[in-house]
């Protein structure tokens, strides 16, 4: 069996072949959950051993044919997609969950899918690494829920396809320039990144923040009065651009933003697999960054103005475009300016709560979670939020020997008044 | 109007089983709709219906229900 990527696929592969290049693993992923007891492991590898039966198709490597890439069904069931690891406290489990989304491997030889369990004496990790080619972080809460449920695949329309079939070819071609119109008036503010040494990059570290409830709720109270119901996540990305510009970094001319516009459906069980996202930008000059006031109505205004044009969704043929080209192309053409410069300030990701909720692993109560995911080397930082029974949890994922733990450890605590407002006050 | 906003909702934003069983009363935060998916409900509403609804109304009371939508769609007309 041989399944071809789409597009979106393609577009993480690429940035695989760009984090790979900047000396890291790659374009690897994890939903980490942490538990407040040890789970029942012979449990969780026997669900392991069944759901590579029930859903073969994560049981594929992938392969290349000329510029075109395809998932190969592996010939036979591999079962060692769980792994277990025992840990002598919390600060060495974490060590290890590092190690995870730092284990290097060939392209064609990685596993798209694993589990790993991370047992400790006061609890447990519970993580999905997954390889970003094969889905994104929806299809990656979803592959977690089938793990442990019995529960049938669904059935239902694939939004990108959906989306993409829609468009006949002077359609695509006409969107694609509008789409390359758009990034070439966004190029014309460089963007500042975060405070990076110049050493080459060894490995991706990571610093979690959890806000407990009741700070969560202040800072969605102060999302909603400053961005509004539709600016949760311009919410987030402002803040940061705030604090970055706060805690000093390579000033430019402004901040620009890249993240991911998930396409499937809420509260959708399908399609488990493939990316079904296109990507858009947060931009702002330095101006709007430095005045809080203007900072919001103004990601706000870009956003509406994005979606008014049709440019959220004129961004898929470009990328369906770039995936005729050679992967080192195809990622030039997407990170850089055509000054050479890194177009964007950091990475972003929103995931909110996961869906559906996963409150229980084998027997032991999930307590909250985070994400992982690599970056590229330049800008060497991205932050993921994820909200678990209404926390927030920040997850600074950032390049060891390019950014400096004292300024991060002042980027975070910047980023946590930022977001409850006191700058506001 | 509700029959349009509703094929919106629950063709591009919201998954629910049955959309037809689900009423003008029902709750579309619980249903999943979320930031990213209201601001592109508003646009719709705005092209659709040719009004303009203002940032700082977009707020539960307006946005809970199809029923809500509708009268506050109304009210701008």
């Amino acid at each position: 069996m041989q399944r071809p990527l789409n597009t979106a696929d393609h577009f993480t592969l690429m940035m695989d072949h760009e984090i790979r290049g900047s000396g890291l693993s790659g374009n690897f992923c994890a939903l980490v959950f942490e538990l407040d007891s040890n789970p029942d492991a012979e449990l969780l590898a026997r669900r392991a051993r069944t759901f590579v039966t029930r859903f073969p198709e994560i049981n594929v490597r992938l392969k290349q044919k000329g510029r075109r890439y395809y998932w190969q069904a592996n010939s036979e069931i591999k079962t060692t997609l769980f792994f277990r690891h025992t840990a002598g406290n919390r600060e060495s489990g974490l060590e290890i969950v590092g190690e995870i989304i730092n284990a290097a491997m060939p392209v064609d030889s990685v596993a798209p899918v694993v589990f790993h369990l991370v047992d400790m004496p006061e609890g447990s990790f519970f993580l999905l690494r997954w390889f970003h080619p094969i889905c994104d972080a929806k299809g990656a809460e979803l592959i977690v829920h089938h793990l442990l449920s019995d529960e049938e695949a669904a059935e239902g329309e694939n939004a990108f396809a959906l989306l993409t079939a829609k468009w006949g070819f002077w359609k695509k071609i006409g969107m694609m320039y509008r789409a390359k119109r758009h990034i070439d008036n966004m190029d014309k503010i460089s963007s500042s990144l975060p405070q990076a040494k110049a050493v080459a990059a060894d490995r991706l570290k990571f610093q979690v923040v959890h806000f407990d409830a009741d700070v969560s709720k202040q800072i969605m109270a102060c999302a909603m009065k400053e961005a509004g119901m539709m600016g949760t996540a311009l919410y987030f990305i402002g803040c940061l651009m705030r604090a970055l510009q706060r805690a000093g970094c390579e000033q430019k001319q402004g901040f620009c933003v890249p993240y991911a516009m998930n396409m499937r459906k809420r509260k959708a069980l399908f399609p488990l697999l493939g990316n079904q996202v296109s990507f858009l930008f947060a931009q702002a000059r330095l101006e709007q960054v430095r005045d809080r006031k203007q900072l919001f109505p103004a990601l706000r205004e870009q956003y509406k103005a994005t979606v008014r044009s049709g440019l959220d969704h004129a961004l898929v043929p470009l990328m369906e475009a770039g995936s005729w080209l050679p992967l080192e192309k195809y990622g030039r053409i997407i990170r850089n300016t055509p000054k050479g410069q890194e177009r964007s300030s950091f990475w972003f990701s929103y995931t909110g709560e996961p869906d559906p909720k996963v409150t229980e692993i084998a027997g032991a109560k999930v307590s909250t979670m985070f994400q992982l995911s690599q970056v590229t080397a330049a800008p060497s930082l991205g932050m993921l939020v994820s909200q678990y029974n209404g926390a927030i949890t920040l997850s600074f994922n950032y390049v060891a020997s390019q950014i400096d733990q004292q300024w991060l450890d002042s980027l975070t605590t910047l980023m946590a008044s930022e977001l409850k407002g006191e700058e506001a006050a | 109007m509700n029959d349009e906003l509703k094929i919106f909702i629950f063709q591009e934003l919201v998954h629910i089983p049955d959309a037809e069983l689900f009423s003008g009363d029902g709750d579309l935060l619980e249903a999943g709709l979320d930031s990213m998916g209201i601001m592109r409900l508003v646009l719709f509403i705005e092209e659709k219906f040719g009004v303009t609804l203002p940032d700082e109304e977009i707020e539960p009371d307006n946005i809970q229900t199809l029923n809500r939508i509708s009268s506050w769609i109304e009210r701008h007309r």
